[in-house]
């Protein structure tokens, strides 16, 4: 009914003025918002639902009835995005409405300013935040996954303060990161760092501070709206072109006075060695034992090798003797090393359970909210606790949020918000990863991530012992409590918002807001971690010459070497603030001329600034266990010195932009709208060059309501509302270089010796005049519909997009000093198709049972781009563009078979057949020809279903989300060579063993030392051949997945039972998370689909389940 | 009401300008070039950090390739040493040099810029303006930069300069002004109206070049370094005279003080490290100017890391180093002659290397990343050395036909590497000749330390006293450049025939014999052929520059002749 009412409303308001009829009585009154109070223009009133008696407010909210019978009941107030409201006939009434955050019925809010959905010919979606709310997950952005067609939410890491890869509508810049911009109350957030869309998946320290909301309280968010396409977007220019996600905070409602507490109590599931295919020590030991036989573990290797765990372990003890009793830690027999080793086969050693902990993540909230019709507020406060899902993760953070808005006189309107979060954090300790181009490796030494670590782990170690790596004393436990990150992070943001109305039409606003964030990582490197020990293991003289992290003097080339840093152990800070302000003034006016032509113009400017400022620092030899000082060897500086290593750093840089304007809309009848946005934007980020920093962004856009004409009526209630909208645009995105003049930096060149330093200028890039933003042009088609009384609801969308202008590699001559370039020669194109459909399956006064199933198609292909890709980039996992390809493609090596000796073959860049001849860093596009075209990492189908189900103050919330159409890489755990810490997973059972295997299986064998010595003597290292497998099509899965992602279970208690325990309202409510996946392709053998296992801070999404409490008072 | 809105508007007009002003924010903490120490600072990165080293030496005679089966080589080697054109990419390869060589070019053009700016001048047209304003030196020092980098250009993807055929050769474009342009097109010109552009540069700097200013005066163009660079290219000029003026100026009157102490160096432990890091010192006076590079030439050449490619025994004991000289072993190998040098080069030698390594090159490591230990292999050079100097200077001097005074720089030369005992009595110009005359040219399966001259400018005949000063001056240069990579220019300069041949095991070699020995021809470099001229980069090509000229070679056409072993051998 109600969508009938506000065609009606629309249709009547067309009519205008009212017609009226004798009757008995005259109602006045006024429709108000209940949020702020304000008047609301354009909403009907009728008596009683009888349309025979009506009208319409104007633009101060007011409405006169004439001629109301005597014996009517009630008025009843109806407003687009509001619930209806009802009061009593009086001759004088106020009404006030509650907003109403369904979807298709909701203004939308562009951060800027809010326009009425029947006004708005954009592709917008809104999210309720208590809909979307995933309870114990702290991060909001999270809880977007599937909410929305065309946004997808990849989950790469589960750690906290880790952003998701978020993607609106796809890639739209292939060297670009593609994030969309979060605003949050009309506010343009930024990240402390920048962390591009690659970088989200390594597992790097600084992925903990790229979530720009991770300090927002998920309890204090209000709703979301995720602006799509250019018509939407347009307005923000020259930063939107990737989408726009707006937050609105909660506000305080005139009259409602309520104090909420909300409590999640969250438990987590440890992992479990049964959902990997991981070998128990029984099988291990087997392998090892395989190992041994051809030519490894054996006691000259092992006992002085930089890596080792049972077998190094042994040997040491073999040759350990206890002067005090006169024994070895081992005798030296047959039986002695066998019993040694078979109690290492009985282990089974469950690394999950030591690893991870039983601890239950809490999170407590509390907000009060109220105000009057000249002042509201809302205020909170939270808590979150985290003890940690693993070892030395834990979470803290506090957060504090207050809006309040006055009403200081007719015409003046005042709101100020204030935030702040402070977070504290703990990770295991952890440096950053790096490829090796030549061979393939990605690799991060000194990992302790506890999640790689259980699953890259042998089963058959014993957890208490200690064994080797970098030829010193390890235990992951013990190296986790003496190695570890101490993350502080705080936010604030302060902002105030003045409103000025000097006459009905015409609103002019000014808003001033300030940002402050800052950040510390110090990593903490214990005297006895295995990272400090390394520097002074020299406790054989095979080890000292070999240990890579002893230092020997160029000027003392006699001398043996020696450790720079013989006490303590290292000390790591870096910190990261930014700082900055926006000031926006901008001025709306709003008019119905003659009845049927409304205008809408908003204008303004807005300028900003941003300042983002960076230390690092490393102290060497600090005694932690010795009173925490510093004994530093000079040798460090000295090597430092010769090896041209920085000792600490610095780092600055500004960001200034400044743009205008202007929006209008003209709407005719309410049927027909067209709406055009200009925006004239500038940065500094293109350096001083005056020519490339301006850009202009426009858009054109139009919708008919096609419900509004006349002879659509007939088909109400089966068609209720039907609307079509068309935009295009043009919008950018800054360039990902920056050289529009020339790029000069400061560094120290390498020189042998610490006497001939010298500072130095350098050309970092030359300059481009010709650089600009990159572009993007885009046509979007809508179309939403509501069915049998908006009982189903479609919401379509259709889009096609060009980008071009976009930064990628051109080749030159080099004759100005640069032969690989950047410059604005790439395009690309994307297109895709977004459904929603929301129906309300059964609804009786009890029971109702709601569906939600969104779908979004979205694919692109590089139109143009220079290819200058290595091998490497395109086989590694993270994807890489192409021309003719999707902007993240993943190739494979063609796998050929293995060969008579088990070995893996493939036909490499010349397309000859080959067992290790890869050259990795091939980058000739005729030779890349060869590789195998895998598929898109990014997901090109994604979506969700959920359904809701509720009986009296019951409700049950299935959710379940999906994605489909991208590859991943599989882990790479095939090695040329292993050692006895290795964990291998079940597939080795089927490896490649005796001559003919090779029919039946494509596991590789074990390579033995002699068949890689054979082989490296002829410069065919098989460490190339294994990568290359790893790298192999044998090694790509389909990132395809059906999740059971949510299932709830919330009960509200009803009025009679709160109100004897004197409360306003009680909810209880319990949530498990992440269950399992209902679909993923069987090779993934227990990886998660969608997280990148990459070591250092990174985890994947817990199983978890939440009980959260909500007491309303 | 309408004032209000004029109001308005015109408040917007003014944000609009000072905006611009707003904007000007350096975004980060990049440069602004406008003094003169930062001009001093650009100019350090003007010297090119990727080096010529490899593929000269790997293109040039010091090499053979010891057997198609060892492994010791990459694509890279297998291209640079057939004199192929290079499609592969490392930092040894030509493209980074190409690419390097004009980043420096960019650094001093950049500098000269800044100059312009704060002196009010538009080129060095008006050098007087700008040394009046006190940036002599800095444009010195530019300019110095741009001609080197240029000249250094030119040698290797040029044919040599002569003075009959250099106006119509192919040049390299030469780059006087900052490039702002993303991808523009240029044209080569030729090698005469290159040089010419080179001389008029560094005519200039010589004027002003001037030592005060540098903190680390061995990484820059140093007054004596510019005289040594001056002569190097005014004897490529056939300047000859200018060659022996500037020569005589870079020396100073004693040049036997400022020569390599390799009687020092040779008491050292015989170590790589130990000998080729007191090599590179920068206080050595024999060093000029050095070169750093992200290079792994110490690595491939002074250490059998490469082992395919190799300045091998039977090189070494035929025409180089271990060969019979001028200054009277009778024995040749390394047993017999490794005693004569103050610093004896090295032999590895086993199944499948065979080495006589100069321990010159270090191959040093830069961590970025102590901790990941991350970080770049570098090499580090002499772009010029004394050593170089004196024997340019004798060269000159005997195409002047000086031949006495040729001698003389000779005879200081030997003195500084041949120990006293064993070099006793000063030659005599006829004693030089006397050695030279008799000896027959070299083959590829009959090495000697004679290969015939063919350039474009005249020289006397075989066996008279220029072509025997000659190819006694050119011997002892390739010895003393061993390793710094300038013989390749000697070959293109005298038009010297060099082959590419696979050598075999040696199985009848005795103990100290070379261990390998000639077993097949494979390939001439003629006089006019025009691989002596590198081919641009590929991707140079690629973004249509004009390559230089190739010849087609189909396989079967090449040059081959199996060796023939005589009856008794089989």
């Amino acid at each position: 009914m109600k969508k009938f009412r506000f065609f009606l409303a629309a249709f009547l308001m067309v009519l205008a003025s009212a017609v009226a009829q004798a009757q008995t009585k005259t109602v006045k009154g006024t429709v108000v918002s209940a949020v702020d109070g304000q008047p609301l223009v354009g909403a009907t009133v009728t008596v009683d639902g009888n349309t025979k008696y009506y009208a319409i407010t104007d633009l101060d909210g007011n409405f006169q009835i004439n001629n109301v019978p005597s014996g009517a009941k009630y008025l009843i107030a109806a407003n687009l995005g509001y619930k209806d409201g009802q009061v009593p006939v009086a001759a004088q009434v106020r009404i006030a409405l509650e907003e109403d955050a369904n979807v298709l019925d909701a203004a939308v809010a562009t951060g800027m300013y809010t326009v009425d959905r029947r006004l708005n010919t954009g592709s917008t979606v809104k999210v309720d935040a208590a809909e979307a709310n995933i309870s114990g997950m702290a991060d909001i952005s999270r809880s977007l996954e599937g909410r929305a067609a065309g946004v997808s939410v990849q989950n790469v890491s589960g750690t906290f303060g880790t952003a998701p890869k978020i993607r609106v509508r796809g890639a739209t810049s292939i060297y670009g990161s593609s994030k969309p911009l979060w605003v949050v109350d009309g506010v343009i957030m930024e990240d402390v760092v920048d962390v591009s869309a690659d970088d989200l998946s390594s597992g790097d320290a600084n992925t903990l501070i790229s979530s720009a909301i991770a300090g927002l309280n998920s309890d204090d968010i209000e709703s979301f709206d995720i602006l799509k396409d250019g018509s939407a977007t347009s307005i923000y220019g020259a930063r939107a072109m990737a989408g726009v996600i707006v937050v609105t905070t909660k506000k305080g409602r005139a009259g409602q006075n309520r104090i909420t507490y909300t409590g999640e109590y969250t438990y987590r599931l440890k992992p479990s060695y049964d959902t990997f295919n991981i070998m128990n020590s029984q099988d291990q030991m087997e392998v090892y034992q395989e190992l041994q036989q051809k030519g490894y573990l054996n006691y000259a290797e092992t006992a002085n090798a930089s890596d080792s765990g049972i077998y190094g372990k042994m040997y040491q003890l073999i040759t350990q003797y206890d002067a005090s009793n006169g024994t070895f830690g081992l005798e030296n027999t047959q039986a002695a090393r066998n019993a040694y080793l078979r109690a290492a086969e009985y282990r089974n050693t469950d690394w999950f359970d030591l690893l991870f902990n039983n601890t239950i993540q809490h999170n407590h909230s509390v907000s009060a909210s109220g105000g009057s019709e000249k002042a509201n507020y809302y205020a909170s406060l939270s808590v979150m606790q985290d003890p940690g899902w693993t070892k030395q993760s834990s979470v803290q953070r506090y957060t504090a949020n207050v809006n309040t808005g006055f009403k200081i006189s007719e015409m003046l309107t005042l709101n100020l918000i204030g935030n702040a979060s402070y977070r504290k954090q703990r990770a295991p300790g952890t440096i950053n990863s790096e490829t090796d181009v030549v061979s393939g490796e990605v690799k991060r030494d000194f990992d302790i991530n506890p999640y790689s670590y259980a699953l890259n782990t042998s089963r058959a170690l014993d957890p208490n012992e200690y064994y080797t790596r970098n030829y010193s004393a390890f235990n992951i436990m013990h190296e986790l409590e003496n190695n570890y990150i101490d993350l502080g992070v705080n936010d604030i943001r302060v902002q105030g918002e003045i409103k000025f109305k000097p006459f009905q039409s015409l609103e002019i606003s000014g808003i001033a807001a300030y940002k402050h964030a800052g950040t510390t990582q110090e990593h903490y490197i214990l005297d006895y971690a295995n990272q400090a020990l390394a520097y002074r293991e020299m406790s054989t003289p095979a080890i000292r010459d070999a240990n890579p992290f002893l230092y020997k003097d160029p000027e003392n080339l006699y001398g043996y070497k020696y450790s720079v840093m013989p006490v303590g152990g290292i000390y790591e800070r870096s910190e990261n603030t930014m700082d900055g302000w926006d000031l926006r003034a901008t001025a709306s006016f709003n008019k119905t001329f003659a009845k049927d032509h409304t205008l809408n113009l908003f204008g303004g400017a807005e300028v900003s600034s941003l300042d983002r400022h960076n230390t690092w620092f490393r102290g060497w030899g600090m005694q932690y266990d010795f009173g925490e000082i510093a004994n530093y060897d000079y040798h460090v500086f000295k090597q430092g010195s010769e090896e041209n290593t920085q000792y600490y750093k610095l780092g600055n840089t500004h960001v200034r932009s400044a743009a205008f304007f202007a929006n209008g809309t003209y709407s005719y009848k309410g049927k027909y709208v067209l709406n055009g946005t200009v925006r004239y934007e500038g940065t500094n980020f293109l350096g001083k060059s005056r020519s490339a920093r301006w850009l202009p962004t426009w858009n054109i856009s139009g919708a008919w309501n096609a419900h509004e004409e006349d002879f659509m009526k007939s088909l109400y209630p089966v068609l209720s509302h039907l609307s079509l909208k068309a935009s295009y645009s043009l919008t950018g995105d800054r360039p990902s270089v920056t050289n529009s003049f020339v790029v000069i930096r400061a560094y120290n060149p390498w020189r042998p010796f610490a006497n001939d330093k010298e500072s130095a200028l350098a050309i970092e890039q030359l300059a481009n005049l010709a650089l600009t933003y990159e572009k993007k042009q885009e046509l979007n088609v809508s179309l939403e519909a509501g069915l049998f009384d908006n009982r189903v609801n479609i919401a379509a969308d259709w889009y096609t997009r060009n980008n071009f202008d976009l930064i990628g590699p051109v080749t030159t001559q080099g004759i100005g000093g640069e032969v690989d370039k950047m410059g604005n020669v790439a395009s690309m194109y994307s297109d895709g198709v977004e459904v929603s459909l929301t129906t309300t399956n059964i609804k009786t006064r009890d029971f109702t049972w709601s569906t939600n199933f969104i779908y979004s198609h979205s694919r692109n292909w590089v139109s143009k781009l220079e290819s200058k890709a290595r091998m490497i980039d395109l086989i590694k996992g993270t994807g890489f563009a192409r021309e003719g390809y999707p902007v993240r493609s993943l190739f494979s090596l063609q796998f050929d078979g293995l060969n008579s000796e088990g070995l893996p073959t493939f036909i490499n860049e010349d397309g000859q057949k080959t067992v290790s001849g890869i050259y990795f860093q091939e980058n000739d596009p005729e030779k890349l020809e060869n590789l195998v075209y895998s598929g898109s990492v990014d997901p090109t189908d994604v979506g969700s279903f959920g359904n809701i189900f509720t009986w009296k103050g019951f409700k049950l919330n299935v959710f379940i989300t999906y994605s489909f159409g991208n590859v991943i890489r599989l882990d790479p755990v095939f090695k040329a060579s292993y050692d006895d810490l290795d964990s291998m997973p079940k597939e080795f059972r089927n490896r490649w063993t005796v001559p003919g295997d090779e029919e039946r299986t494509t596991i590789p064998v074990i390579a033995s030392s002699w068949q890689n010595r054979v082989y490296s003597s002829s410069g065919n290292y098989l460490s190339y051949a294994y990568n290359a497998y790893n790298f192999s099509t044998e090694r790509v899965a389909k990132g395809d997945f059906i999740r059971l992602k949510e299932i709830s279970l919330a009960y509200d208690f009803p009025k009679s039972i709160t109100q004897k325990m004197h409360i306003g309202s009680l909810g209880l409510k319990l949530q498990a998370t992440n269950l399992f996946l209902l679909y993923a392709d069987k090779k993934l053998n227990g990886q998660d689909p969608e997280f990148f296992n990459t070591g250092g801070v990174a985890v994947p999404l817990p199983k978890q389940f939440t009980l959260t409490l909500k007491i309303g008072i | 009401m309408k004032a209000k809105y004029i109001f308005a508007a015109s408040l917007m007009l003014l944000g609009l300008v000072s905006c611009d002003k707003f904007l000007d924010t350096m975004p980060d903490n990049r440069a602004e070039v406008n003094s003169a120490s930062k001009i001093r600072a650009l100019l350090t990165s003007g010297y090119p950090t990727n080096t010529y080293l490899t593929f000269n030496e790997y293109m040039s005679d010091n090499v053979d390739n010891l057997g198609d089966d060892n492994p010791g080589t990459s694509r890279y080697m297998d291209q640079i040493y057939n004199w192929e054109d290079v499609t592969e990419t490392s930092n040894d390869s030509p493209k980074y040099f190409w690419s390097e060589s004009y980043l420096g070019i960019a650094h001093a053009n950049q500098a000269l810029d800044a100059i312009y700016n704060l002196t009010g001048t538009t080129s060095i047209a008006e050098a007087d303006k700008i040394v009046a304003a006190g940036y002599g030196a800095e444009m010195a020092e530019a300019l110095l930069i741009r001609a080197y980098n240029h000249f250094m250009l030119v040698n290797e993807f040029c044919l040599n300069y002569n003075s009959q055929t250099s106006t119509k050769d192919l040049g390299i474009p030469y780059m006087e002004q900052v490039e702002q342009e993303l991808n523009p097109k240029y044209d080569r010109g030729n090698v005469a109206g290159v040089y010419e552009k080179i001389e008029r540069d560094l005519e200039l700097g010589l004027q002003y070049v001037n030592d005060s200013y540098y903190q680390v005066p061995k990484y820059h163009f140093n007054t004596r370094a510019a005289y040594a660079f001056a002569t190097r290219f005014y004897l490529y000029y056939e300047k000859w005279d200018k060659a022996v003026d500037y020569a005589t100026k870079c020396l100073g009157t004693q040049p036997a003080t400022v020569l390599r102490d390799w009687e020092s160096i040779g008491k050292l432990e015989r170590d790589w490290d130990v000998r080729s890091y007191e090599f590179v010192k920068s206080d050595s006076d024999a060093n000029l100017l050095m070169f750093t590079s992200y290079s792994a030439f110490g690595y491939y050449f002074c250490y059998p890391g490469m082992t395919k490619y190799s300045h091998n025994s039977y090189l070494s004991f035929n025409e180089v180093g271990y060969a019979k000289n001028v200054w009277g072993n009778t024995e040749t190998g390394w047993r017999n002659v490794s005693g004569w040098y103050y610093m004896s080069p090295e032999w590895y030698n086993g199944a499948t290397y065979d080495l006589i390594a100069y321990f010159k090159i270090p191959y040093m490591f830069e961590y970025t990343d102590p901790v990941a230990r991350i970080g770049y292999a570098h090499a580090v050079c002499p772009a010029f050395t004394t050593d170089e100097a004196l024997l340019s200077r004798a060269e000159a001097n005997i195409m002047l036909q000086n031949y006495d005074a040729a001698t003389a720089d000779i005879n200081t030369w030997i003195h500084s590497v041949i120990k006293p005992a064993y070099f006793t009595k000063d030659l005599t110009t006829e004693d030089i000749v006397a050695f030279y005359a008799p000896i027959p040219y070299a083959t590829w399966d009959n090495s000697t330390i004679k290969k015939k001259l063919n350039p474009a400018f005249s020289i006397g005949a075989e066996g008279s006293i220029q072509e025997s000063m000659l190819q006694c001056v050119l011997g002892l240069k390739r010895m003393d450049q061993m390793a710094q990579g300038l013989r390749w220019f000697d070959i293109k300069r005298y038009g010297i025939e060099i082959w590419r041949r696979t050598m075999e095991p040696d199985s009848k070699a005795a103990q100290y014999d070379a261990s390998f020995k000639p077993m097949r021809l494979d390939d001439v470099l003629t006089v006019n052929d025009p691989r002596r001229a590198m081919q641009i980069p590929q991707d140079v090509i690629t973004a249509g520059l004009t390559p230089n000229p190739r010849k087609t070679v189909k396989q079967d056409e090449r040059v081959y002749k199996p060796m023939i072993l005589p009856v008794a051998n089989q």
